[in-house]
């Protein structure tokens, strides 16, 4: 049972201005990025289908039960989202499916192959690169708003702990057991997901602790 | 650290920074689903009230023992097709039952017809779309999304995601649809009808054909067919009425900036920040307190007050953002007698 989502949620059905708030600035940068990644990208339809979701979850709260997290429930509808998108965007990719065809025509794809590869731009690289960073930001979302929080103050903006401690208003012992969990966490939804990324199709990330 | 940890470090810093959707996104997307929050909400109390009288409404009726109300087939569930968020004035609805006085959060139904006194204005959601309703106005709502204008005039601002938001208007001269976010409609009837747009575009369908009106644009629609195309900048003095009574703005704990931007949209005003001053400079500013009951020029007075910043508003439709002489709030300032804002500075 997820009692601090359902507590947030009885405060949103009370018009708790508050409490709308946290709950805006903590769900909707992870909507749009859950949304982004599955759009490819794509800015404009990223905020029409995050917008979507959100005002049709917001009008369904009250049937929320806490069963599974609030960001897992409105991940669920913004999938429900998607494939809407994904129905109406099908013409548009039968267009695109034209163009693969011609790419994977055996002639142009000879003629192709022999452009000189740049090692540093690798696109298989680079796209590995892209999706393993895409994971790590889905890890982040995943995680509790604080647990993501200390965690990208630590090793994105290298705070030391003290000053991690100041920042969320807690004692450095404090900081210091909130990120062994969060890093903790973070391991465990890591591996999770690489095993289960489907979406993103996530076959050649890293494991954590492996090799490069 | 352990090795496992390390492998954490250096996922997290190898992957940089999540993707940020960006301020005036941000900004647009939280207007509209606080815009839907509330009017779900509203929608939420209508019905338990609803309930409630049903419920006595049934104990009274067996208590009595009158079975014959019973028997009667039960009427169709009411089809709701709006949401009143404000009224200031005298606002009465009519429906089926009678004309009654309506207040915020009230429910309306297919079939209701709203009429605004002549001092009067409202505020409404028909749909997920925002409908300010102006003095001596008087419009039906028959289905949902659809909007039937007898008289008066109304203001719609259909929000950040038009395309998900559509509002049909109908008149006597002609129907309108919106392609963009901000508009009002005004009927004189028998005389002309007048559809100005000061954000985005309309599509006006009248005397069999569709026009596109612009940004800074109106159209007038004559009863003896003429049209004419009239100069409407969208901060010019016809769209005064609209900063009126604005919908709430909370600005506890939101930036400067935010609060500008809404500024600027509520007066159809461009944001210029003026050197050295930048937008980075204003994001910065926290503001506490609240603007309730003031219209956004007071607004704007008050929370500018109690900042290093000065806004001014040039004929051209600008609000000039620059930092004051003395480089420091001040309560020297005209500050209105019933705000209570507050600005927490970068350091």
């Amino acid at each position: 049972m997820h009692r601090e989502d359902l507590h947030l949620v009885s405060q949103l059905l009370a018009e708790n201005e508050s409490a709308f708030r946290l709950f805006f600035q903590d769900y909707f940068p992870r909507m749009f990025r859950f949304i982004l990644r599955r759009v490819d990208g794509d800015d404009e339809a990223a905020r029409d289908i995050t917008q979507t979701a959100l005002i049709k979850g917001v009008r369904k709260l009250y049937l929320y039960r806490g069963e599974a997290s609030l960001y897992t429930w409105f991940c669920q509808i913004a999938r429900h989202e998607l494939a809407d998108y994904v129905a109406r965007t099908a013409r548009q990719q039968r267009i695109y499916r034209g163009l693969f065809a011609r790419e994977d025509d055996s002639a142009v794809r000879a003629s192709l192959e022999s452009i000189p590869s740049d090692s540093d731009a690798e696109p298989e690289a680079v796209r590995h690169r892209e999706e393993r960073a895409a994971l790590v930001h889905a890890v982040l979302d995943y995680l509790p708003h604080r647990y993501a929080e200390i965690l990208e103050l630590k090793y994105l903006k290298d705070l030391p702990v003290e000053a991690i401690a100041t920042r969320l208003g807690m004692t450095v012992t404090a900081a210091q057991s909130l990120l062994a969990r969060s890093r903790s966490l973070f391991r465990d939804v890591y591996a999770t997901l690489q095993q289960n990324f489907e979406d993103l199709e996530l076959t050649r990330s890293t494991p954590i602790g492996g090799d490069e | 650290m352990t090795t496992d940890d390390r492998e954490v470090a250096r996922l997290i810093s190898q992957a940089g920074g999540r993707p940020d959707p960006g301020a005036g996104l941000t900004e647009s997307v939280r207007v509209a689903l606080e815009q839907e929050w509330r009017a779900a909400l509203a929608r939420r109390r209508a019905l338990r009230t609803r309930g409630y009288w049903l419920a006595a409404s049934l104990a009274a009726v067996a208590i009595a023992g009158s079975w014959t109300v019973l028997r009667r087939a039960p009427e169709p569930a009411p089809l709701f097709v709006g949401t009143i968020i404000g009224t200031r004035g005298s606002v009465l609805v009519a429906p089926r039952a009678g004309r009654t006085l309506i207040a915020a959060g009230d429910a309306l139904v297919a079939g209701s017809r709203v009429e605004a006194g002549p001092l009067a204005v409202a505020l409404l959601t028909v749909g997920s779309v925002g409908v300010r309703v102006g003095p001596d106005t008087v419009l039906g709502l028959e289905h949902p999304g659809e909007i039937n204008l007898l008289r008066g005039k109304i203001y719609v601002d259909s929000g950040a995601a038009p395309d998900g938001n559509t509002l049909l208007v109908m008149t006597e001269f002609g129907r309108v649809t919106h392609v963009g976010t901000q508009y009002q409609i005004r009927v004189q009837p028998g005389e002309f009808m007048e559809a100005g747009v000061r954000e985005g575009q309309l599509r006006v369908n009248a005397l069999g054909h569709a026009q596109i009106v612009e940004r800074g644009w109106g159209l007038r629609l004559f009863k003896d067919k003429t049209i004419t195309r009239i100069s409407m900048p969208s901060f010019d003095a016809q769209w005064q009425w609209v900063s009126d009574f604005v919908p709430e703005f909370s600005i506890e704990g939101r930036s400067l900036s935010a609060f500008l931007d809404w500024f600027a949209r509520e007066t159809g005003r461009t944001l210029v920040f003026v050197m050295p001053v930048r937008r980075e400079h204003t994001d910065q500013t926290t503001l506490s307190g609240n603007i309730v009951g003031l219209t956004p020029l007071q607004a704007l007075d008050a929370i500018v007050a109690t900042t290093r910043f000065q806004c001014d508003l040039s004929v051209a439709g600008e609000i000039r953002v620059s930092i004051r002489p003395n480089g420091s709030a001040t309560s020297s300032m005209k500050q209105h007698a019933t705000s209570n804002t507050a600005a927490v500075l970068p350091p």
